[in-house]
């Protein structure tokens, strides 16, 4: 503590009428700094009791692996947001469009038609019937055998 | 000589057979200085022990951790005006009074003392104290009536001896006036 005259010399030269009122004024119940001491360690013991979640408490590592997940997902919400997945589709369909808007509707009707005819063509047929066996080469025999009892009759090859 | 039996405190709180003893000696050097601190700011006695428990219970689970960077002393006192200035912010918030209906409140506490004596300097000085804005009181009531340097509460308050020093003697000015006007 400061020497008290040095004390009482600052305020004589600040506020001399406060000089010498350092009496207390509100009181204290009886016997209460004698009780408090023993009071506080029953608090801070029973504190301690009722606190064993300090060994349960995450490691501080999860709480930063958490920030780091979170500030991830933001980071690419906020990113796809911007750039969405479908804009580089639907620039495709953009460009497609315009593309088939400058062929003569003579054009497509023959594309169409070519295409239909290609897949009645015994190539397509072959083409089918190879990719075909290759498929079922992994499948049992008596498989493919209930597969078939099961199908309706219209549908059998 | 503080310091060193502070010093000892510490040794013997971290030493598990001595650590409520050592703990309670602690209490009992500074629970008063601690207490006329907080109960001038807040008044009421009721309050008063609530931030001074507070105020200890974190001493007990800090101390062990204690990196002994700073006094024990300052360390003690710095949680119990956080502790005191929180309280008082909380009260502020609960209320939504302004400052000067806070501070006629706290009056108001004052003059309902069994012992308010209104012709009384020492009760006028009382009043006078609960006018002042919160961090003012605190720089007035510790050199004051706690007599702490301010190169110490400069420390604790973590501002500059000067800008304490000014607003301990402007303090110390509006009191006085106070006191001459009632």
């Amino acid at each position: 503590m400061e020497k008290k005259e040095t004390i009482q010399d600052e305020l004589r030269e600040v506020a001399p009428s406060l000089l010498h009122q350092q009496q207390s004024t509100f009181q204290v119940p009886t016997g209460y700094f004698e009780q408090f001491p023993h009071k506080l360690i029953a608090a801070a013991n029973k504190e301690e009791k009722n606190s064993p979640t300090i060994f349960f408490r995450s490691p501080r590592w999860t709480v930063f692996a958490a920030a780091a997940v979170t500030i991830s997902i933001l980071f690419f919400s906020l990113y796809y947001f911007r750039n969405p997945l479908n804009e580089e589709a639907s620039a495709v369909d953009q460009w497609a469009k315009q593309e088939i808007s400058k062929l003569s509707e003579e054009h497509v009707s023959d594309y169409i038609d070519n295409t239909n005819a290609f897949l009645q063509t015994d190539t397509a047929e072959k083409i089918e019937s190879n990719d075909l066996a290759v498929l079922i080469q992994d499948i049992p025999h008596a498989e493919i055998k209930r597969l078939l009892n099961d199908l309706p009759a219209t549908e059998m090859p | 000589m503080t310091s060193t039996s502070d010093q000892q405190l510490l040794q013997e709180f971290r030493n598990p057979i001595m650590k409520e003893a050592a703990f309670t000696m602690l209490v009992k050097k500074y629970q008063e200085r601690i207490y006329w601190l907080i109960r001038r700011m807040v008044v009421s006695h009721e309050d008063t022990n609530d931030v001074v428990q507070n105020t200890f219970i974190r001493v007990w689970n800090g101390l062990e951790k204690f990196r002994e960077d700073s006094q024990l002393y300052t360390w003690i006192y710095r949680i119990a005006t956080n502790e005191c200035l929180s309280f008082l912010e909380q009260q502020k918030r609960k209320s939504l009074a302004s400052l000067s209906e806070k501070n006629q409140e706290r009056a108001e506490q004052v003059k309902a003392d069994p012992h308010f004596d209104a012709q009384k300097l020492e009760w006028k000085l009382e009043l006078a104290i609960q006018q002042l804005p919160e961090r003012q009181r605190m720089v007035f009531i510790l050199r004051y009536y706690q007599e702490m340097p301010y190169e110490q509460m400069s420390k604790l308050l973590e501002t500059s001896e000067g800008a304490l020093k000014a607003s301990y003697h402007h303090a110390a000015k509006k009191i006085e006036q106070y006191i001459l006007n009632h």
